[in-house]
């Protein structure tokens, strides 16, 4: 059990929580500050026996300065430091953060997120999960890799970087801003556990436990909670909500009239949630079967079914919401979206040269409200397979009316992985 | 176009003789400029800004006076032209910023900072940015002397969280 859980048992009361926390806050800043301006000091004597660095001085014009004024860069000013940190690209933070103290509490302090978001700088990251083909007695194994949208691929240069290749990672995964939320277990791994990675820190730590193990449910985030559904036997509690603030843990709303309840009917692979998505209060649930896709209201647990427009030609990956629209690649006719209201499926007009055969594996993800479409291609070598390419096409969305049209910005090689990887899953990490 | 010539004087007695137009790229002069009506024959004294630094700076405002003159008289200027003139720009800065010790960028952005030149200010961060990218915590803590105090036990836990971002 977590240290967590144990202090959400005695939950203060709302308002000394909040009074607590911004204490805390306060507290955890005036620390910082002060091991900030220790190391000031410290850096300040080490200057008086400074060293000219050669290494650094790349100099055509030196200027002479006097040693003992010699100015470092821990003690600028700390706003102008946190303008420099903010210009880093992000993938590099866990590095940063483990140069000294006061970086590691630069990078992780709100301030930086504020300057970055000013800068623009929060468009996500992209977070690819793969899988090896071959399962192993282990189980399955996870790699986890970034690419960043914005820096487009040149000159054959491989810009994704490996992240997160722990084996307890065979879960369900879900983003909200810089943390991975980690929930479960995967194939034939039942599990409570709760993982939170933190992209800023490079931290992983373990969260409050689920009140039922489950394997591979379906993860989705509905008003800053994750809901988790599906993954284990009817029997057992099928909706679980995690409230990021108060980090506890509650049973779902189960509605007890309605055509059908969450998990009713759903046996075997049935129970596995290959897919959750979330779109205006409610969660979309798809499994592997026929009749098992479920619309799950998040307000007073109400179920309906959800209609696939073809069960043979989606595939796990290639599903995410875009402003409250559901949108699924079907191999044979491309990127369609669902109008909920109607419920019905529409194809994304304009977007043919996207459709892939099944086989190939697709991730689809939000990227500030544009559409970010990943592909694998496989490159064969004098006849050797060797590596797998990953491609990445940014589409504008229009709607208009009825319809909805979609326009690629641009589609560019983003990186690529061993062959034998395969796309499992995509998140946005922001901020 | 603006010729008035103004006079900066810094920390260590130096003068110099700046366009108006260059010196108002800094917001403190331009406000100096604006409320106090700066007398021509007396020097702005800029305590916090010594003579070689406030050379890079001059050097840097007359550098961006020119270019934005270029701007407003070629204003239907093809798109491949302004281009190329933000090339010739960023080469410009490229080879401005490379000719300096990181000492001597540091004192430049605390003088870009002091003197609020924002442009510069994004330069030079910018430029420190891209020295501490694609480098390990040691390389970061070696370039900039940035002294390691994390106790070993602090240092071996954050090491074991982020083992994968060591690669």
């Amino acid at each position: 059990m977590s240290t967590l859980a144990a202090s959400d048992s005695n939950e203060p009361p709302q308002e000394n929580f909040h009074v607590a926390s911004s204490l805390l806050s306060l507290v955890k800043k005036l620390l910082g500050l002060l091991s900030f301006s220790l190391l000031q000091c410290k850096l300040m004597r080490r200057a008086v026996n400074f060293i000219n660095r050669n290494e650094t001085v790349t100099s055509t014009t030196v200027l002479t300065t006097d040693q003992s004024s010699l100015l470092l860069f821990s003690s600028l000013p700390e706003d102008v430091i946190l303008n420099c940190l903010a210009r880093v690209p992000r993938r590099y933070y866990p590095i940063v953060s483990c140069v000294s103290k006061s970086f590691r509490f630069l990078v992780l302090s709100p301030d930086l997120a504020h300057i970055r978001s000013l800068m623009g700088k929060d468009y996500p990251l992209i977070y690819v999960c793969f899988t090896e083909k071959e399962t192993t007695s282990l189980g399955m194994i996870f790699h986890w890799f970034t690419f960043n949208p914005k820096e487009k691929q040149t000159s054959g240069q491989n810009n994704s970087i490996q992240v997160l290749s722990q084996h307890k990672l065979y879960c369900s995964t879900v983003s909200i801003g810089s943390k991975i939320y980690f929930v479960g277990g995967s194939m034939n791994k039942m599990s409570s556990s709760l993982w939170i990675f933190d992209s800023w820190s490079g931290e992983l730590r373990e969260g409050p436990s689920m009140k039922v193990a489950r394997m591979l449910p379906g993860v989705a985030v509905v008003d800053e909670k994750l809901y988790v559904m599906g993954g284990c036997s009817e029997a057992l509690i099928q909706v679980e909500v995690f409230d990021l603030e108060n980090q506890t843990w509650k049973v779902g709303p189960m509605s007890p009239h309605g055509e059908i309840r969450y998990g009713q009917g759903l046996r075997g692979y049935g129970v596995i949630v290959t897919e959750a998505v979330a779109s205006e209060g409610k969660v979309y649930g798809m499994s592997y079967r026929e009749g098992s896709h479920r619309i799950y209201d998040t307000k007073d647990g109400r179920c309906e079914t959800l209609k696939m427009a073809n069960e043979d030609t989606w595939r796990r990956g290639g599903v995410c919401v875009i402003n409250n629209v559901m949108y699924v690649n079907y191999s044979d006719v491309g990127v369609m979206w669902y109008d909920s209201e109607d419920k019905v499926w529409k194809v994304v007009k304009g977007l043919k040269k996207l459709v892939k055969p099944i086989d190939i594996s697709v991730g689809m993800l939000d990227c500030n409200g544009k559409l970010a479409f990943l592909w694998e291609d496989e490159r064969d070598v004098e006849g050797k397979k060797s590596e797998k390419r990953i491609w990445c096409a940014m589409i504008l969305l229009d709607r208009s009316g009825v319809e909805i049209y979609g326009k690629v910005e641009w589609s560019d090689l983003v990186g690529s992985v061993p062959w034998y990887y395969e796309i499992w899953r995509c998140l946005g990490v922001s901020n | 176009m603006s010729s008035n010539m103004i006079m900066l004087k810094s920390s260590d007695g130096a003068s110099f003789e700046i366009e108006e137009a260059a010196a108002r790229k800094s917001k403190i002069i331009a406000n100096m400029i604006e409320v106090e009506c700066v007398d021509e024959d007396k020097a702005i004294p800029l305590q916090n800004v010594t003579g070689n630094i406030l050379a890079l700076v001059i050097e840097y405002c007359n550098k961006h006076i020119v270019d934005d003159d270029d701007d407003v008289a070629t204003e239907e200027a093809s798109e491949e032209e302004e281009e190329a003139k933000k090339k010739k720009v960023d080469d410009w800065e490229a080879e401005f910023m490379n000719s300096m010790s990181l000492e001597t960028m540091f004192e430049l952005l605390l003088a870009a900072n002091y003197l609020n030149i924002k442009s510069l200010i994004d330069l030079v961060c910018q430029t420190i940015a891209n020295n501490i990218k694609d480098k390990t915590p040691e390389e970061v803590r070696k370039i900039f002397s940035i002294e390691n105090d994390f106790t070993p036990e602090e240092e071996e836990e954050i090491r074991k969280e982020n083992a994968w971002a060591f690669g």
